[in-house]
């Protein structure tokens, strides 16, 4: 037992006890403690395993920067995994695990791996696993590399809060910097927000002991709080800023407690200023991972906000002016230390999972902790997502802020001002909006890198068990880019994110190769800074709200007819109605439409009107065939191109005036086409002569289609001439219904006499319910899209995006005349005459006809043909059906030379079972069109 | 062939809550116009001074919101023939079905709002355009600074309405 709790001291609250478990051994703490700080106060050191070799650990740092101690943790009913045990706060009951070990830390099964270790460096199972197949090892390597357990069970309401909220200034981080920028900035009238990821404001304060402008460190923080808030400034604790993005956008996680999902803020601040400190660095020696081995700003973090002394008998080895201070404050609690010369030789950790000693140059100094800096490394990741630049500070031994971001300043130790009264000053001078040189104060340092060749394993990155022989290696096998080096050796990885192996990593490797460690240059740094959940992004975006569909007026009363609904393309639409099985109403709802008139709830339909003096010649550039020359109250069907000449929307337009159109395009892609016509009108041609209005959701429709279609249509009281001399197919009525608005279009997507009417929402209801009662004693009924889909295949119409793929043009569809006659421009024109279009093994849109009793033939079944012994897909069933109305199963394919091949029998093969089939024109019902027109 | 009805909630007919501090519910605009064209002939065709944008306060019977440069949508406004007009150079399209229309009251009603967009009163807008959880909206102060309206298209209202129970209870 070497850690121990003070009697007193620090920010815990003795009178509130806690019990908790860890590895299945119970331990108590108090209200203030973070699980580590807790263990370390029972005198538990080894809290983990490393990744690799499962070597024990014991915390190296006290907050975000412990790559050690990460455990599952269970509270009640819930479980979560991989959370840091440094920034876990405890709470009564919380069963911890530690991830990566079995059955506990101090007696993992697997630590004889260590044994192995010099079979296991960098990049091993690249070159260990490639014969005869790394797949046959991948799930084993997978299963041993995880860390944490992720618990099946949800958690309920665990759903993150998400908000938006913008500020002047944010300051992030809330030590006596943060604090001083804050406080001016909101006395000067800014409209402040202060983040830290503490509970407690005051950062660094606490540990460094020393007494603020006169006052105790407590003292001054509540003062600089409250003064923060009486001038209106906004304090957020246990939040943390993790990303930097576009715009001076950053992302805030803040801590909701154990079993409550975190808050996202996105925050947008005219200006940032970052106060995020400074972290100790390593050392790199021989077994400077054994457990026991910590920072020293770690030390007194313990000691100074937990009450908890590390050890008893404490060495200190650090190359800065920080050690002496710290090391008086831990003899003040009690312990007995000792400073060491690092500059006498090299070092070495001695013990197994207790410490016992560390040998220095040949000499052997007893202890049970060791303490050390290798100089302080400016937190600097959020300046490096926005972009900021770095500056090497020899004097430092540390990157420092350089070039700034626009809107973005730091101060503080984030700045490499270690200096309290320098930094204080810089504070407010920065928090005016005026530029400030960090002053060098008392802090002194002396370079103390890695040293390769040196003898013994001595880690640089202790999360993923990367050593200075792995960078070494790396070196050697030519991955000496400090990116390419993270890649194949994973140092910087995880949540350690470099905070405590990059500055080894890149020292180590401006050794190996002779040059200054700013010529080596740093890694990417990428948000998260620290690790959130996924949760933190999901947010609300789960259930119905994950990808909310577009919703049917009329959708009470199809759920009232027992409409089966379903996704189609975005919209909640009845795909059948009804009790009956789904295949035996689809039956029937082709044939009632066939023999009667079925009544469709066709709302979706895009109804996008195109306005203005240049509408014309706008729509006419728009739609590959000629619109110029549709007369008003007139349809043509027509195909949309991307510049590509690929199919991009079929459907068709009506005039209704002369300057005034209306698009009918496909239901899915209502936003879509809307998209293309605004960006066509405000490219290329005057934006102040044509004008684009979505009015879809403005005029609901119901489709009446089928042979007495007509005599539906005719009760429900329009005023309109409804016979085929005066309203023929392919032309477009407004009328009235009970004296509101209709538009009226004579379109067929079946192949019989249909009449689309679009109403207004308000009278669409009205407008249902009396075509199906007109409709019952004609036998006439609602249906759903599975029967309408069915029937345009009959017809050979097509569905875009089903029927279409992303290489399908028009001519191969049979609409080759506009490419050839059409003589004004239009989109994907010239893409239309390229060697691709004129391929002659294009794929072209065929029906199949299986022989008498065979079955349909599977949708996305290839089409394929002998070459040389081995099948070639030569074509593919883009849409298969039972036909009811003809008997015998249909399908539409795109084929390779499928003109061609019309009347010849085919191959089609699926999932290893090989069918004929005879190519036929794609339209089997009414080729002549006379139901249609009739 | 899939059914799915029981992963999709029924249409709610009475869109209206109320938590401490918040209120919201469904209203009914009697009409509302879109028109496209130059912007001073729009307003003068809407018979109104300016249109509202962000963070102003729509007030009156009848009111404009600025959506874009040349777009404005009329409440409650005149009864304007639909389609083009070539002595003003205006496009006009009735959608007075095409949006429905939410209001908003109360202490945490701009909470409520920054919980799906991004927005505040510190921040101006000429349009009340908005992404309202990926929603196309409007939003726009209403008679009061803690009274605003949100329109979104009527297909999206039963979507916006469960996501509106959610954000209520954060």
């Amino acid at each position: 037992m070497t850690g121990s709790r003070a009697q007193s001291g620090g920010l815990i609250d003795r009178s509130q006890p806690l019990s908790f478990q860890f590895d299945g051994r119970s331990y108590s703490g108090f209200a203030g403690d973070t699980l580590a700080s807790a263990l370390l106060a029972n005198g538990v050191r080894v809290m983990g395993r490393s990744f690799k070799y499962h070597r024990p650990r014991g915390v190296w740092g006290a907050w975000f920067d412990d790559p050690n101690a990460i455990f599952n943790v269970r509270l009640g009913d819930n479980e979560l995994p991989n959370c840091p045990a440094t920034m876990t706060p405890l709470q009564e009951g919380m069963q911890a695990r530690a991830v990566n070990a079995w059955p506990s830390a101090e007696r993992d099964l697997k630590g004889g791996l260590d044994l192995f270790s010099r079979w296991l460096g960098a990049g091993f199972y690249y070159k260990t696993f490639m014969w005869p197949d790394w797949h046959l090892f991948e799930p084993t390597i997978r299963r041993m590399a995880g860390l944490g357990h992720l618990d099946p069970n949800e958690i309920p309401d665990y759903v993150a809060d998400q908000t938006h909220d913008r500020c002047d200034l944010l300051v992030v981080g809330g030590g006596a910097a943060g604090l001083a920028a804050a406080r001016t900035a909101a006395e000067a009238g800014q409209d402040v927000v202060l983040v830290d990821d503490h509970p407690e404001l005051g950062g660094g304060l606490f540990r460094r002991g020393l007494r603020v402008e006169g006052q105790e460190p407590g003292d001054w923080i509540a003062e600089q709080e409250q003064a923060i808030r009486v001038a209106g400034g906004r304090i957020l604790t246990s939040t943390t800023g993790f990303g930097v993005f576009d715009h001076n956008l950053v992302g805030l996680i803040e801590s909701r407690g154990f079993s409550v999902a975190p808050r996202l803020w996105r925050m947008r601040a005219d200006r940032i200023i970052l106060a995020t400190g400074a972290l100790d660095r390593p050392v790199t020696f021989a077994d400077n991972d054994r457990p026991g081995v910590m920072s020293v700003e770690a030390a007194t973090e313990y000691l100074a906000r937990y009450g908890v002394l590390v050890g008893r008998r404490i060495a200190v080895l650090s190359n800065n002016s920080f050690a002496e201070p710290a090391a008086a404050r831990l003899r003040n609690a009690g312990a007995e230390v000792t400073l060491l010369d690092a500059s006498t030789g090299a070092a070495q950790a001695l013990g197994g999972k207790r410490l016992s000693g560390v040998n220095l140059a040949g000499q052997q100094h007893d202890c049970d902790t060791m303490l050390v800096s290798g100089g302080l490394t400016p937190v600097v990741h959020l300046w490096r997502h926005a972009g900021g630049k770095l500056d090497w500070r020899d004097d430092l031994g540390a990157f420092v802020p350089g070039k700034p971001p626009a809107g973005m300043a730091a101060i503080g130790a984030a700045n490499g001002c270690f200096d309290l009264e320098d930094a204080l000053a810089e504070a407010r001078t920065s928090a005016q909006g005026a530029p400030a040189a960090p002053g060098n104060g008392q802090y002194s340092f002396s370079p103390l890198w890695p040293e390769p060749g040196a003898k013994g394993r001595q880690w640089i990155d202790f999360q993923h068990d990367v050593t200075l022989k792995d960078v070494e290696q790396a070196a050697r096998e030519n991955y000496v880019s400090v990116e390419h080096l993270k890649r194949y050796t994973t140092l910087g990885m995880a949540s350690d994110q470099g905070k405590t192996s990059n500055m080894a990593g890149l020292a180590a490797m401006a050794a190996i190769r002779g040059k200054p460690i700013p010529e080596v240059g740093t890694t990417t740094f990428r948000p998260p800074f620290v690790p959130v959940p996924i949760e933190l992004y999901r947010g609300q975006n789960r259930g119905q709200l994950r990808v909310p569909l577009k919703r049917l007026r009329l959708e009470a009363a199809h759920r009232a007819a027992g409409a089966a609904l379903g996704e189609y393309g975005g919209w909640l639409r009845p795909g059948w109605y009804g009790n009956k099985p789904a295949r035996e109403a689809l039956h029937d709802e082709c044939l009632m439409v066939r023999n009667a008139a079925g009544i469709i709830d066709a709302s979706p339909l895009g109804k996008i009107e195109v306005m203005g003096p240049d509408a014309e010649a706008f729509v006419n550039f728009i739609y590959y065939n000629t619109i110029s020359t549709l007369k008003p109250g007139a349809i043509r069907y027509g195909f949309m191109l991307t510049e590509s000449g690929i199919v991009y929307d079929d459907g068709v337009i009506a005039r209704l005036g002369p300057d005034r159109f209306v698009i009918s395009c496909s239901s899915s892609h209502v936003d879509g086409v809307n998209a293309m016509l605004e960006a066509w009108r405000q490219d290329g041609n005057d934006p102040d002569r044509i004008f684009v209005h979505d009015t879809t959701a403005n005029w609901p429709t119901v489709t009446v289609t089928g042979p007495k279609a007509r005599d539906i249509v005719g009760a429900l009281g329009m005023d309109i001439d409804l016979s085929p001399d005066a309203f023929p197919h392919m032309t477009f009525r407004e009328a009235t219904i009970q004296g509101a608005p209709a538009r009226v279009a004579r379109v067929s997507f079946t192949g019989d006499v249909s009449y689309e009417i679009s109403v207004p929402v308000a009278q669409v209801d009205t407008l249902w319910h009396a075509a199906v009662e007109a409709g019952k004693p004609l036998g006439a009924g609602p249906v759903g899209l599975e029967a309408l889909s069915v029937l345009r295949a009959e017809k050979g119409y097509l569905i875009i995006g089903k029927d279409t793929d992303g290489e399908v043009m028009p001519h191969d569809l049979g609409f080759g005349v506009p490419r050839h006659k059409k003589t004004a421009e239009f989109i994907g024109n010239r893409s239309l005459h390229s060697e691709v279009a004129n391929d002659p093994d294009r794929r072209q849109l065929v029906g199949l006809r299986v022989p008498d009793g065979a079955g349909a033939l599977p949708t996305g079944a290839h089409i394929v043909e002998d070459r040389d012994g081995r099948k070639v897909s030569i074509g593919i069933v883009t849409s298969s059906y039972d036909s009811p109305s003809l008997g015998h199963p249909i399908a539409l394919a795109l084929l390779q030379h499928g003109q061609d091949r019309q009347g010849k029998a085919v191959t089609v093969w699926h999932l290893g079972q090989s069918s004929t089939a005879q190519v036929t024109s794609p339209c089997f019902f009414d080729p002549e069109g006379k139901r249609m027109h009739a | 062939m899939r059914k799915d009805n029981h992963r999709w909630d029924a249409p709610v007919a009475d869109k209206s809550l109320e938590r401490p501090g918040l209120s919201i519910r469904q209203v009914s605009l009697n009409r509302m116009t879109l028109i496209s064209g130059p912007f001073p002939e729009t307003l003068r065709a809407a018979g109104l001074a300016h249109a509202v944008g962000w963070p102003d306060i729509a007030i009156g019977p009848s009111y404009a919101l600025r959506l874009r440069r040349d777009r404005i949508l009329v409440a409650d406004g005149p009864d304007l023939s639909e389609g083009w007009n070539a002595d003003t150079g205006l496009a006009i399209s009735d959608m007075t079905s095409g949006y429905a229309v939410f209001e908003i009251a109360g202490q945490k009603a701009m909470g409520f709002l920054q919980r799906g967009t991004e927005i505040s009163t510190g921040k101006p807008s000429a349009s009340v355009n908005r992404a309202f959880h990926g929603l196309a909206a409007m939003i726009y102060a209403w008679e009061t600074k803690e009274c605003f309206r949100l329109h979104v298209a009527s297909p999206m209202q039963e979507t916006f309405w469960h996501l509106a129970g959610k954000l209520a209870d954060c």
